[in-house]
């Protein structure tokens, strides 16, 4: 790794400045988001579960969507609340066709999985 | 001709051979369903012997088996209720064939999960719901992973866990006649709604009494 391979290349009086402030910023990086982050865990879970139908934007145009008899909803407009999104990812739509993950996920995978969702809501 | 030009020419008739050979058993044993884009999704096959016999625990948590169906034809599929994939339209599907065939239809609808880690009774209970199911015309179907993997086997069914509520498999759609002879597969996903409720009608018996 680049942070591993910076060894043995410092220079007798220390690292140079630029290198100390790239070397910080992995580390804030490595720290914040880089080791697992619930984004990131979100993001997973979103790809394996949730990415064939509502596409990788959210906007309801995944691989599938144009097989299924029914629209599926634009998340980027979705007016649930967080709660209520929780509810329809851990128990599914009445019709069937969002499946309910309540009984695969755990309750902080389903949170997860709502904060990623969250993000691609426009302002 | 050289030595080798010849046998050359004789494997390409050999080669040849093999294929029209497997093109006409292709036609003897099934045909391809098309879907609407004219590209093959499903393949039929006629199977005509007695259906593998299985009991397994239905969504009211009561044992069901398959030789408890006589009198009724039995469509008869494999999915789980968390699927991401087609599980979701392959039900609809059904419930689609069942419509078409009227409320007094001898016919069984069967869902066996592919995945009991996750679907247990109260998990398919909800999800026959979520769809309208009728439990009394629509069985939901859970069991010990080894007898799952039995009636799979049986019914060439392939299961692979990927994570918590997520398998892959491929998609079985069975005809069971009214006598316990599994009359025809679907291989695939794209089957189509017509074409197997016209199976169906072929193979029904006389319609149940109007329900009260």
């Amino acid at each position: 790794m680049w942070v591993g391979g910076m060894r043995g290349r410092v220079p007798s009086g220390g690292l140079p400045r630029g290198k100390v402030g790239a070397a910080a910023a992995v580390c804030l990086w490595l720290l914040l988001g880089g080791c697992g982050s619930e984004a990131e865990r979100g993001a997973s879970l979103y790809a394996q579960r949730c990415l064939t139908c509502h596409g990788s934007e959210g906007a309801g145009d995944g691989s599938r969507a144009a097989f299924l008899p029914g629209k599926v909803p634009d998340l980027r407009k979705s007016s649930l609340s967080e709660e209520e999104l929780r509810r329809v990812v851990s128990e599914g739509r009445k019709n069937g066709l969002m499946p309910a993950f309540g009984p695969a996920l755990k309750e902080d995978e389903v949170r997860d999985v709502v904060a990623y969702i969250q993000r691609f809501r426009t302002p | 001709m050289s030595v080798f030009a010849g046998k050359r020419l004789r494997t390409a008739g050999a080669l040849a051979g093999t294929c029209l050979l497997l093109f006409g058993a292709r036609g003897a044993l099934g045909h391809w369903v098309p879907d609407q884009k004219g590209a093959p999704s499903a393949w039929r096959e006629a199977v005509g012997r007695p259906a593998p016999e299985f009991t397994l625990i239905d969504q009211e948590g009561r044992p069901f088996s398959l030789s408890g169906q006589r009198g009724r034809a039995v469509l008869l599929t494999f999915l789980f209720t968390s699927c991401t994939d087609l599980c979701p339209l392959v039900t609809t599907q059904m419930a689609a064939v069942a419509r078409r065939l009227g409320p007094n239809a001898p016919l069984r609808l069967v869902v066996i999960t592919t995945d009991p880690e996750v679907d247990g009774v109260e998990v398919l209970r909800a999800y026959g719901r979520r769809f309208g199911a009728d439990p009394e015309r629509w069985s939901f179907l859970t069991g010990s992973p080894r007898a799952l993997e039995r009636v799979w086997h049986a019914y060439g069914v392939s299961v692979t866990p990927v994570a918590r509520g997520l398998v892959e498999h491929n998609y079985v759609l069975a005809l069971v006649d009214a006598g316990g002879i599994w009359r025809a597969t679907y291989h695939g996903e794209g089957w189509d709604v017509g074409q197997v409720a016209e199976d169906l009608l072929r193979i029904l018996p006389a319609p149940l009494p109007t329900r009260r």
